[in-house]
């Protein structure tokens, strides 16, 4: 886990006058950073801007793109949406889950490396099969190809 | 203006500015009901069990609605009784229900309406509470999240009512649960123990700590003395649980209950309330001649207390550092039964506190509240556990003679037994300082400003020539409001009394609850008890010669001040 920096945390406060009523913003800001919300980043943004920790980690649990658990360098993810399904998916996520050592309970691989995660539409089901990884969208994927992309980031780690 | 009317179940209802038509109802005999709505906190309109019907046959929430004139609704028609057991059914569903050995049983709203509307089967399995675990990390609270119904009173009333956020809605759907942030437990947040938040729930969700078995190893004990003293408070709570008026107080009752109960010795918290008066004017008297920072703040409330350490340990060296009534009176009691005082020695005492809250549980098992290598206090009862203690041993209160408390240390002034009320202990203070027993001045104390159950009070007291800026808070959410505007410099003060909970002791989180006006009586009740005593100065207190000579004995600072941690930091 990284140390978080105070000082990144602090920029991100000002640049939104630690205003309350924009914590959704300040926390995209910080989960961009760290790929997810640090608690100690939490309890320091609570502080700053006045609201109660509970409530806060109340707001960051209510949505499903705030992630409070620590994430790998990459993050996958395998869309399972209806398009991407019936052109065999689940080969490619079962490749994926081998080669990087994850399972439907264990998203995160021992390395640090990679963290899966299963989405249920991309909105690029012309592209199906399609693996995103973190910015990056694959597509046409087989299980094949799916291997070679594993290989491939660890090398670039 | 022609007196604004509205039309419900047929009756028409007249009303003012009350704030929804639940209230409207209210006032006019008819009860609609409600899990989610607390007359003192935000409208949330989540529980859907307020639902009415409107002249469009449209239901909609009683608590969100708006009084309107000629507005026309039904409270028990068909649709409304078909969607409230469909609401019930639902919200059974998501609540672990063990009626018989809850906590909460016979105090439990869920249980009263799904008795009252006759939710005889279940409909929906009970399957989606929550399995976290129970959090028992407070020595004070209780959490269930099994029970919990997701109403939010507690959350409301711990960030609005007291600024203290410990607990709020986390998650979401299925999963979402009222918790503190992380996964934490309650000690390891803001958390001071009020006991507010049990007050409001509705379920068993949030109780009280209680002790109730313990007190019955003791009692049942033959090598055992049991102690007892009884917060001012107490004597106006607890006549609500055997059916008696609230407006009352009920002490002499009171003390034959606890002999009956098995009480050894009986004390009354009043007489070290008196001496609290005494310790605290002079060192604020010393404290103003010494020109030492002020405002000196109250240091009786150990709810007030830990909010200071967590939330203003900037502020503690300000604090006076008086034990509250309950350590002194704990400490006096080991020197009763100590050096020579008793036969016995206090190596059999067992020595119990009854009082209107629960943060004195926490209090009680303070490291500080050791003197001599012995606890002051052994163990602290709320008036709800007392309640539930006579009721088990089938004594009926109401029915019970009067009887006086133990000497040497049953005696007390009037200005012991108003610090139950928020105003109490300042009032107490300012009686002592002018020294003046005549009716005209109590009088004029009286009407300063000091009573009343506002949330911040301030007014002026002259002195000779002293001129004293005063301030009273209640609730932790008024308190900081008073701190801030110290701390930014708006307003000046020389004295501030806190008391965490609404109203000071009388609303402790101890206490039976009650509505605002149940406890406007018991405010009435403090005056009259004050009103029945001869004495009202608390140096006219008779027992005062005999505490300092015989029982303090040069040692009263060593034994009745705290010294918490934060009180001396650099």
């Amino acid at each position: 886990m990284e140390n978080v920096d105070l000082r990144f945390i602090d920029s991100v406060l000002d640049k939104y006058g630690s205003d309350k009523a924009k914590v959704i913003a300040i926390m995209q800001d910080v989960q961009e950073k760290y790929r997810y919300l640090p608690q100690e980043a939490l309890e320091y943004i609570a502080k700053k801007v006045g609201m109660s920790e509970s409530k806060l980690y109340g707001v960051a649990t209510f949505y499903g793109n705030f992630s409070l658990d620590a994430k790998g360098k990459y993050v996958m993810k395998v869309c399972r949406g209806t398009a991407c399904h019936v052109r065999k998916s689940s080969n490619v996520l079962q490749a994926i889950y081998d080669a990087t050592g994850t399972s439907e309970h264990k998203p995160n691989s021992d390395d640090g490396l990679f963290t899966l995660e299963i989405v249920s539409c991309l909105g690029a089901c012309g592209l199906s099969p399609v693996v995103m990884v973190n910015d990056t969208v694959h597509a046409a994927m087989t299980p094949e190809k799916a291997r070679a992309l594993v290989e491939q980031l660890r090398g670039e780690a | 203006m022609s007196e604004k009317k509205m039309i419900i179940d047929g009756i028409e209802c007249p009303f003012t500015d009350e704030r929804n038509v639940l209230e409207v109802a209210k006032n006019n005999g008819i009860d609609i009901p409600s899990l989610c709505y607390c007359e003192n906190l935000s409208i949330y309109g989540g529980c859907r069990l307020c639902l009415v019907e409107n002249e469009k046959g449209v239901l909609d929430a009683a608590c969100s609605m708006q009084p309107r004139n000629g507005l026309v609704v039904k409270t028990h028609s068909e649709k409304v009784l078909k969607s409230r057991h469909t609401t019930l059914q639902l919200l059974m569903s998501s609540h672990r229900a063990e009626c018989l050995t809850c906590e909460q049983s016979g105090h439990c709203k869920l249980q009263e309406y799904a008795h009252r509307y006759n939710v005889v089967e279940p409909r929906f399995a009970e399957n989606t509470y929550s399995h976290e675990r129970l959090d028992v990390s407070s020595p004070c609270i209780t959490r269930d999240p099994s029970k919990c119904i997701l109403c939010g009173l507690c959350v409301r009333m711990c960030s609005e009512v007291q600024n203290i956020g410990a607990i709020d809605f986390t998650k979401r759907g299925k999963k979402a649960i009222v918790a503190p942030g992380f996964g934490k437990m309650l000690i390891e947040t803001g958390c001071v123990g009020c006991g507010q938040c049990a007050a409001v729930c509705p379920t068993g969700a949030l109780t009280i700590n209680r002790q109730i078995p313990e007190m019955w190893r003791m009692l049942n004990d033959p090598n055992k003395r049991v102690v007892v003293q009884f917060a001012p408070s107490v004597r106006v709570g607890l006549a609500e649980e055997f059916g008696m008026p609230a407006n009352e107080p009920v002490t002499g009752k009171l003390v034959t209950a606890l002999r009956r109960l098995g009480v050894d010795v009986v004390y009354d918290t009043n007489l070290s309330a008196d001496l609290t008066i005494m310790e605290e004017s002079a060192e604020f008297l010393e404290k103003v001649k010494s020109g030492a920072k002020l405002p000196m703040f109250t240091s009786c409330c150990p709810g007030w207390i830990q909010h200071v350490e967590k939330a203003h340990p900037e502020l503690m060296p300000q604090v006076s550092t008086c034990g509250s009534p309950m350590e002194m009176l704990g400490a006096l009691i080991r020197q009763q039964f100590n050096n020579g005082n008793d036969s016995k020695g206090d190596d059999d005492v067992y020595s119990v506190a009854i009082m209107p809250c629960t943060a004195k549980k926490f209090e009680a098992q303070r490291p500080e509240l050791v003197k001599d290598g012995k606890r002051l206090i052994d163990l602290v009862l709320t008036t709800d556990e007392l309640a539930r203690l006579l009721k088990a041993a089938g004594i009926d209160l109401k029915n019970l003679p009067d009887s006086e408390p133990d000497s040497p240390l049953g005696d007390y002034t009037g200005a012991g037994v108003i610090f139950g009320v928020t105003g109490g202990v300042t009032e107490a203070v300012i009686r002592r300082v002018l020294d003046d027993a005549s009716p005209e001045a109590l009088k004029t104390i009286a009407e300063c400003g000091v009573r009343g159950l506002e949330g911040i009070k301030a007014f002026t007291v002259t002195a000779g020539d002293l001129s004293l800026k005063i301030a009273v808070a209640n609730g932790l959410g008024n308190a900081d409001k008073l701190i801030e505007k110290v701390q930014s410099g708006e307003e000046y003060f020389d004295f501030i009394e806190v008391m965490a909970c609404p109203n000071g002791c009388i609303g402790g989180g101890g206490q039976p609850p009650a509505s605002n006006a149940r406890k406007r009586e018991r405010m009435e009740a403090i005056f009259k008890a004050d009103d029945a005593c001869e004495l009202k100065l608390p140096q006219q207190n008779p027992a005062l010669g005999y505490v300092y000579d015989e029982l303090l004995k040069g040692r009263a600072h060593e034994l009745l001040h705290i010294h918490y941690p934060l009180h001396h930091q650099h």
